[in-house]
């Protein structure tokens, strides 16, 4: 069979592009580090967007609900009553995928599909953000600092520290996500899900717990999107509604994944790698040319370039360049 | 206090005017196609910005600008319908979205590089004069916007009842299938719906232009403020789209005094979340649209 | 196994389908004839719990099934095909035969040989790992044969599953479901080729404008004066 050789080709090119990521913090300094590190996170937020949308066909358009939401508790916990995001992060895992969890009841239970679907999470995430910016707690619209990290700081219990420290931290949360994921959509649940995806009366004439499906691919998905917040939280050491909360957050959020490919497990990674560093160029070029908004020009022509052009992403193609496709029919589903 | 209450009431329901014709571009864009245009805010903002150059470089006064913006924006709706839109007819329903939301986000990159961020506004005599009724003072911009908005409204239902091109409008929101079979260019008509609902929304832009400091960031706020009032109002529903958007004016205005004033759009938040799961139809909506 | 009483649907003022009881025995085959829009689909899909009944009862094996859900009822045994196919066209041929089996496993392996299997039985075992997307008219109707199949049904509802088919392509459909009945599964079908209906079926029931008509054996239906005039008129002397 060929398939062996071509998961071994995946092993192996999946290996050394590991090991190029755990050997570049050597060589290149904080600045990029920093990037690299907001890349993962777009990635991380992207798997877990993309498990919703590509995986279970539910479109959701307010995903920074969870990512706002994540990033409140762990600082919130960790400012204000010093506790580790050790527990932070379990706390804001359960909080998120929580609030997935209802958001998706109400929607499933009450026969909110599609765009119905789409503006009732748009609906809750503007809704917390006004909420956010209008209590006292998490400091309205004025926003909530971290202090700054104590010169004993130890980074292991703090989970705060230097650049190095997030990369690697948020890379092996990226990792583990990524790997929970990949087990996720080739289990049982993966295979009701697609089925749920592509049509679900007849996905529910075989059996399939439809509703029930959904809702865990909701949760997780949230969940895995709470804990990206925090760690934004704890690398950026400062919080603002609309910077977490914003629409603006949840639209940046499904770029990734979508230029990258949706429903493809190594998507979000790629459209991270390809609209992260690219947006950072177009913010820089901008200031140096007085362009305010080249960024956001650039990302909307990238967007409409891949939905009008090459629907399926760019992973598929790359799969395909570097004979990585399994079957010969696994386009929208292979690794 | 009463006359505070009507005053805060009168203002509310002149936006609210306003707010209707945008969603009701909207609405009519979704009734015919089956598509949330996610740009619709950018659109807007792109008319408020006709408002604004038409006065800043030819000092040309809002009626005027306005005319512009209706044809800007239809020119604009119809060609992009034509060779782009189209092209999504068959397309899955998030693909339609994404395309759109690239579509906002290209027209704020394009207003923020041309403008920059800075707010830009509109300074005339004509902003500082009111109207006295009685008591009440009702600020003369805001009444010839919503009367204008009004009218718009009026004129664009009584098209899509009387005209040739409305009746096959209605009659390819009724069955794509069967407004083909009768021999209407689904294409043009297509076009010509996007065409009228951008500009709509561009007719809009260019009335509130005197009342706002323009900014290209303000486009999402606008096209919030149109899903709300098409959801509660009843997507597809254009009465509901009215409706939708005087109650939506109403409840910002009489909230700003009542709670704060940034709260106003927490409480229209809370009414879509809550029509959305009760009655997804909306208020004047008949059945599920989809 | 199956038992249908008094049935009824009103669409809006339209009565679909109008006070419809039959049953079906256990591992025979039983056929829903009619003219176009005679309440067939409607009843299909009242039984495996697409639509609500307005009126009436559904009782399979003995227990009320009328307010189940699909998939509860999938549970229970009964599995449908859709008359408008709707394989899941994301996935692989075998992919989607492999959902219906893990109903009743949690083990992808163990269902994979089972979707296999299952395949082998239809003869589409080339065809496994083909994108669903892709078949052609026949093999769709056979993936959808084979879904339902997955599911192990002790009723199987197919919905013209032989519609469109060549005699050879329908033929080998016919002789799944000949194997299938003669290891106790009961098959309750609509179908349009009356001359397999007529080789098949222990019991046909003819619906017509959602009115039972006649409920009988091939020969009695056949025979039957109504159904000669309504419906089967110029194909029965035919057959």
């Amino acid at each position: 069979m060929s398939g062996s050789t071509t998961t071994r080709r995946q092993v192996a090119l999946g290996s050394i592009f590991l090991l190029i990521l755990l050997l570049l913090p050597l060589v290149v300094d904080g600045y990029y580090q920093t990037m690299l590190t907001t890349i993962f996170i777009t990635a991380l937020v992207g798997i877990a967007w993309n498990l919703m949308m590509g995986f279970a066909g539910q479109l959701s358009l307010g995903h920074a609900l969870y990512f706002g939401i994540g990033a409140y508790v762990v600082a919130l916990m960790a400012e204000r009553y010093g506790l580790s995001p050790w527990l932070g992060f379990p706390v804001g895992f359960l909080v998120t995928s929580g609030l997935g969890l209802v958001v998706g009841f109400l929607g499933f239970r009450f026969g909110v599909k599609g765009v119905y679907f789409a503006l009732l999470t748009i609906a809750f995430a503007e809704f917390a953000r006004l909420l956010f910016e209008h209590w006292d707690y998490v400091g309205k619209t004025g926003g909530l600092f971290l202090g700054s990290v104590k010169p004993d700081n130890r980074s292991l219990i703090t989970l705060r520290g230097s650049a190095t420290f997030y990369y690697y931290a948020v890379l092996a949360t990226t990792l583990f996500a990524w790997l929970w994921c990949g087990y996720l959509v080739r289990s049982r649940l993966g295979y009701f899900w697609r089925a749920v995806r592509d049509d679900e009366d007849a996905a529910r004439a075989l059996g399939v717990r439809a509703f029930r499906v959904n809702l865990l691919a909701a949760g997780i998905s949230a969940g895995i999107t709470g804990i990206a917040g925090g760690w934004f939280a704890l690398m950026n050491g400062n919080l603002f509604p609309e910077s977490v909360l914003g629409m603006r957050v949840s639209i940046d959020f499904i770029i990734a994944p979508i230029v990258g490919g949706l429903g493809t497990l190594c998507g979000p990674i790629l459209g991270a790698l390809i609209v992260v560093p690219l947006n950072e160029i177009a913010k820089e070029a901008g200031q140096a040319l007085g362009l305010n908004g080249l960024n956001i020009l650039l990302y909307g022509t990238l967007l409409f370039i891949v939905i009008v052009a090459a629907p399926d992403g760019c992973w598929p193609w790359l799969a395909n360049r570097l004979a990585l496709a399994g079957r010969s029919s696994s386009k929208p589903d292979g690794p | 206090m009463i006359e505070l209450y009507a005053g805060v009431a009168i203002n509310g329901l002149m936006i609210g005017a306003v707010y209707a014709l945008v969603a009701t571009g909207l609405n009519l864009i979704f009734g015919v196609m089956r598509v949330v245009n996610f740009a619709h805010g950018e659109i807007v903002v792109g008319g408020m910005y006709i408002g604004y150059g038409a006065w800043a470089l030819l000092g040309l006064p809002t009626s005027v600008s306005v005319a512009l913006a209706a044809i800007v924006m239809f020119g604009f709706g119809y060609c992009f319908q034509r060779l782009i839109g189209n092209q999504f007819a068959n397309r899955p329903q998030h693909a339609q979205f994404v395309l759109y939301i690239s579509l906002a986000l290209i027209i704020t990159g394009g207003l923020a590089m041309a403008f920059g961020p800075d707010p830009r506004s509109i300074q005339s005599a004509a902003s500082f004069s009111v109207y006295k009724i009685g008591s009440l003072r009702v600020d003369a911009t805001r009444l010839q916007a919503a009367l204008s908005a009004a009218g718009v409204i009026l004129a664009l239902w009584l098209w899509l009842r009387f005209s040739l091109t409305g009746k096959a409008l209605q009659a390819a929101s009724q069955n794509i299938i069967g407004g083909r079979a009768i021999g209407i260019r689904i294409d043009h008509v297509f076009a010509i719906a996007t065409g009228i609902g951008f500009a709509c929304a561009g007719i809009a832009g260019a009335l509130i232009a005197p009342l706002y400091d323009t900014t290209p960031y303000l486009s999402a706020d606008f096209t919030l403020i149109a899903f709300i009032i098409v959801i509660v109002g009843g997507l597809a529903s254009l009465p509901g789209a009215m409706l939708g958007g005087l109650i939506i004016g109403l409840v910002e205005g009489l909230a700003a005094i009542l709670f704060d004033p940034s709260a106003k759009s927490l409480l229209s938040y809370g009414l879509l979340i809550a029509i959305l799961l009760f009655r997804p139809m909306g208020l004047l909506g008949k059945r599920r649209a989809l | 196994m199956l038992q249908i009483e008094s049935l009824t649907k009103r669409f809006s003022g339209l009565v679909a389908v109008n006070d419809v009881s039959f049953s079906a025995a256990k591992g025979s085959i039983t056929a829903l004839i009619g003219p176009n829009g005679a309440g067939k689909t409607t009843c299909f899909n009242m039984i495996a719990g697409a639509t609500a009944p307005s009126n009436g009862r559904v009782m399979f094996d003995r227990h009320d099934i009328t307010q189940l859900t699909p998939e509860k009822r999938c549970d229970l045994g009964l599995s449908r095909t859709f008359q408008i196919m709707r394989p899941l066209a994301g996935m692989s041929v075998l992919d989607n035969v492999m959902v219906g089996a893990l109903l009743r496993t949690t083990s992808l392996s163990v269902a994979r040989d089972e979707a296999r299997e299952i395949l082998a039985s239809v003869g589409m075992t080339s065809a496994a790992d083909r994108s669903a997307a892709s078949l052609t008219l026949p093999d769709r109707k056979m993936l959808e044969l084979a879904k339902a199949l997955a599911t192990k049904p002790q009723l199987l509802m197919l919905d013209e599953v032989m519609a469109g088919l060549r005699a050879q392509e329908a033929e080998r459909i016919v002789a799944v479901l000949q194997t299938l009945r003669a290891s106790g599964t009961t098959i309750l079908l609509i179908e349009h080729v009356m001359r397999i209906v007529m080789s098949l079926a222990e019991k046909i029931i003819v619906l017509q404008q959602g009115e039972k008509i006649a409920d009988g054996s091939p020969p009695d239906v056949v025979r039957n004066p109504r159904v000669i005039e309504s419906y089967l008129g110029r194909k029965g002397a035919a057959a």
